[in-house]
């Protein structure tokens, strides 16, 4: 630098000029905006204790972000808000009535240990959240137990976990199951991860607004239908039919919300149709073959994994033979 | 932007041209103008006047080692010669000039000036007497000017009757003001080039007026009003069925791109009248109704701002071009050159600064990319210095529209990153 040089009193950047309005920030307040409809309904089904499982998980989530960017300087800030979403999302996968260490270890875990540690937002190579919950899920798996929870539930459904009750006893328990009620989220399930309809209606607000890309929903759903539909035909005792999977569990937390995550997705068209299919596969064969009750936090861990490998398939530049000939 | 936008891929995001007043203002000349002595990275000329010197209008001050000629746009005394850096950033010599009453250069003396003889003289000379640049005399970026003798035939001409910025419609208006001599322009075009297919391409809400009035001298083609629609380099490539590599020149494939206000030069310089004023779109983000004015180049823009009484402060930038594809000018005194089409004045409240966070691999870059460049992998590789490791992502390809900055939720300068990406490698 020339210490001699003229200091301009206009702003100077290079182009664009123009930005679209859109922020980091912007970005995970979609995102909560979206789950806001299965706090909501969590609300509604289980009072105020599913709420105290979510702020628990956030408060923990903000906090633990905080003091590590306080000891190790690093350019994912707190202000950009993924920690609150990831407490969010690691909240609803918790029984409703988690113990208040669980919910913070859980929360730490997902923050530090899938998160920061990488670098931050940007930088992790598995979804943190999926991280966060596989670590207690190995470490305190009867502490995770759903139905626990819900003994109080003056519902007139089965409580027992419908994929659980697949498991134990088999393709012919499904009948126990009103898909309706399935579908409404009346099912042995987590804070929020079992409330089908209402995570629905965030995921299509997120595909409307295009935060998330089409193409891994669409994947996602394609994935589970086939994979189910196929195994029906070969494996009929032990599988369920494909609509039983997608209204069963986390298989639509997984296929909106997990699953499109930003850093631990794909960003070209195919991969990420590609990368939908595989998660949905997985999930289901983990569901019908593994000891695993819910096969989505391990399909998604798996599928993050392949995503680098999938994006390798790109649409050829424009120009580029030109260039090369040139 | 309209709260509907968020429903559209954030590629297509890009606000919409707004109307312009339909009427070019022609501006007095200014007291001083600063005449840089290029076309932007491509021909260097050398000075024919010294410090001193009084030239008079359409004298030539400088001449290129091919031929090729650039004119004093006003009547003055050269008070002197300098450096300047020019609107896109290059470091060029120019010419300083003060006005006087000296009467302008006319008639055969601009071509005995050139050393052309009036009597003898081809379109060409006549093009070149008068500092028109284009088509037949522009290189590419990597070309020097002699390998323009190399190039193969012309055999398609694309006309852009309508600006790829969306704040500036110089071109639209030219359309619209000079009917009459555009039409006579295409006709002598087609008389020279008589093998050429040539094609007008104008905004799609004047199709209909456009093929109305031309469409028995040219293949008028709409443009859609998206920005992606009217990146340049895309809808050549589309209309004409020819890819030329992005830093070559279009003739290189036989293709000729010229813009309206081009055309009306060549025709101007059949006619005898050198090619010295420039129309350009003032606009700014805002409390400032867009306003399209006719001014002679050299004039600074400062001058040009305050002639329309367009404010600036502390902490606006101002942009030379547009806001997608502009330069942001450090200091107001640098002058209008041939090639920029417009003004831009960004408000200090409007921007929205660059910064250095993480890229959260959202992908939103790499689908808005044109022409299907990675990137948010490019951007990854030139932060971290991995220069060589870019180059397999072939930055080379890329067209420099702007649109990966615009959708970036970062804000990093990802157009900046390919651009080094290029510029570094090796």
């Amino acid at each position: 630098m020339n210490p001699d040089a003229p200091q301009s009193k206009f702003n100077i950047a290079a182009s664009s000029h123009w930005r679209d309005g859109s922020s980091l920030p912007g970005i995970q307040l979609t995102w909560l905006l979206a789950l806001l409809p299965a706090i909501a309904a969590g609300m509604f089904y289980f009072g105020f204790a599913g709420l105290r499982v979510v702020a628990l998980a956030v408060v923990a989530s903000v906090v633990a972000e905080m003091v590590w960017n306080a000891l190790v300087p690093n350019r994912d800030f707190a202000s950009n808000y993924s920690c609150v979403t990831f407490g969010v999302l690691l909240a609803f996968l918790l029984p409703v009535g988690a113990s208040w260490w669980l919910v913070v270890i859980g929360s730490v875990l997902t923050v530090i240990i899938g998160k920061k540690l990488y670098g931050g937002w940007g930088a992790y190579p598995v979804h943190p959240v999926a991280l966060g919950y596989a670590v207690l899920a190995v470490s305190w798996p009867s502490r995770l137990d759903y139905t626990e929870s819900l003994v109080g539930q003056a519902w007139s459904v089965t409580m027992v976990e419908p994929m659980r009750l697949v498991k134990t006893l088999g393709a012919s328990a499904q009948v126990d199951f009103n898909l309706v009620d399935l579908f409404l989220g009346r099912q042995v399930g987590g804070v929020g991860n079992a409330l089908v309809l209402w995570l629905l209606l965030g995921g299509l607000f997120l595909m409307l607004v295009r935060e998330i890309p089409w193409q891994i929903p669409a994947g996602g759903i394609l994935g589970v239908v086939a994979c189910a539909a196929l195994l029906g035909l070969v494996a009929a005792d032990r599988s369920v039919g494909p609509v039983f999977h997608l209204l069963a569990g986390s298989t639509v937390l997984m296929i909106f919300f997990l699953a499109p995550e930003h850093t631990t997705s794909p960003v070209n068209p195919w991969p990420m149709f590609l990368y939908g299919l595989l998660m949905g596969t997985l999930l289901v064969l983990i569901r019908t073959f593994s000891v695993h009750v819910d096969g989505a936090i391990f399909a998604v861990l798996l599928t993050n994994f392949c995503s680098p490998l999938l994006d390798r398939i790109t649409p050829s530049v424009v120009g580029r033979e030109v260039q090369d000939v040139a | 932007m309209s709260i509907l936008d968020v429903l559209k891929p954030p590629g297509s995001r890009v606000p919409v041209p707004v109307g312009c007043a339909l009427e070019i203002v022609d501006l007095p000349a200014p007291d001083q103008v600063l005449i840089p002595l290029e076309y932007p990275g491509q021909i260097l000329f050398r000075p024919l006047v010294q410090a001193g010197d009084e030239v008079a209008c359409n004298q030539v001050i400088g001449r290129s080692e091919h031929g090729n000629f650039i004119h004093a746009s006003i009547s003055g005394k050269v008070v002197e010669l300098k450096t300047m850096w020019a609107a896109r950033s290059f470091h060029v010599p120019a010419v300083v000039i003060e006005k006087n009453d000296t009467p302008p250069l006319v008639g055969d003396e601009l071509l005995r000036q050139c050393d052309i003889d009036p009597q003898s003289a081809t379109r060409v000379d006549l093009l070149r007497a008068a500092g028109v640049v284009s088509p037949w005399t522009t290189p590419g970026h990597n070309d020097s000017e002699v390998d323009i003798e190399d190039y193969p035939e012309i055999i398609q001409i694309v006309i852009k009757g309508v600006n790829q910025e969306p704040t500036i419609c110089s071109f639209r208006l030219l359309l619209r003001t000079r009917t009459e001599e555009v039409q006579e322009a295409l006709r002598r075009l087609a008389e020279i080039i008589p093998q050429a297919r040539i094609l007008l391409a104008v905004s799609k809400a004047e199709a209909e007026w456009a093929s109305e009035s031309f469409s028995d001298l040219a293949e008028v083609v709409p443009l859609s009003n998206d920005f992606r629609g009217r990146i340049e380099r895309q809808y050549v490539g589309r209309l004409t069925g020819i890819k030329v590599p992005n830093n070559a020149s279009y003739r290189s494939g036989g293709v000729a791109v010229i813009s309206v206000e081009q055309l009306l030069d060549m025709y101007d310089a059949l006619e005898g009248r050198p090619c010295i004023r420039k129309t350009v779109t003032l606009s700014s983000s805002r409390d400032f109704q867009p306003v399209t004015v006719r001014t002679v180049v050299g004039t600074s823009i400062g001058d040009l701002l305050a002639s329309q009484n367009l404010v600036v402060e502390d902490g606006d930038r101002v942009i030379m071009g547009g806001p997608m594809t502009g330069t942001a000018q450090f200091t107001l005194e640098t002058p209008l050159s041939k090639f920029q089409a417009g003004v831009h004045v960004l408000k200090a409240k409007d921007i929205v600064a660059d910064t250095n966070l993480i890229c959260v691999n959202c992908g939103r870059c790499t689908r808005a990319c044109p022409v299907n460049l990675q990137v948010h992998l490019i951007g990854r590789c030139v932060e971290f210095d991995q220069f060589d490791e870019a180059q397999l992502y072939h930055p080379t390809a890329c067209i420099e529209c702007g649109l990966c900055a615009f959708v970036c939720p970062a804000h990093r300068p990802l157009l900046q990153m390919v651009k080094m990406a290029v510029n570094f490698r090796g």
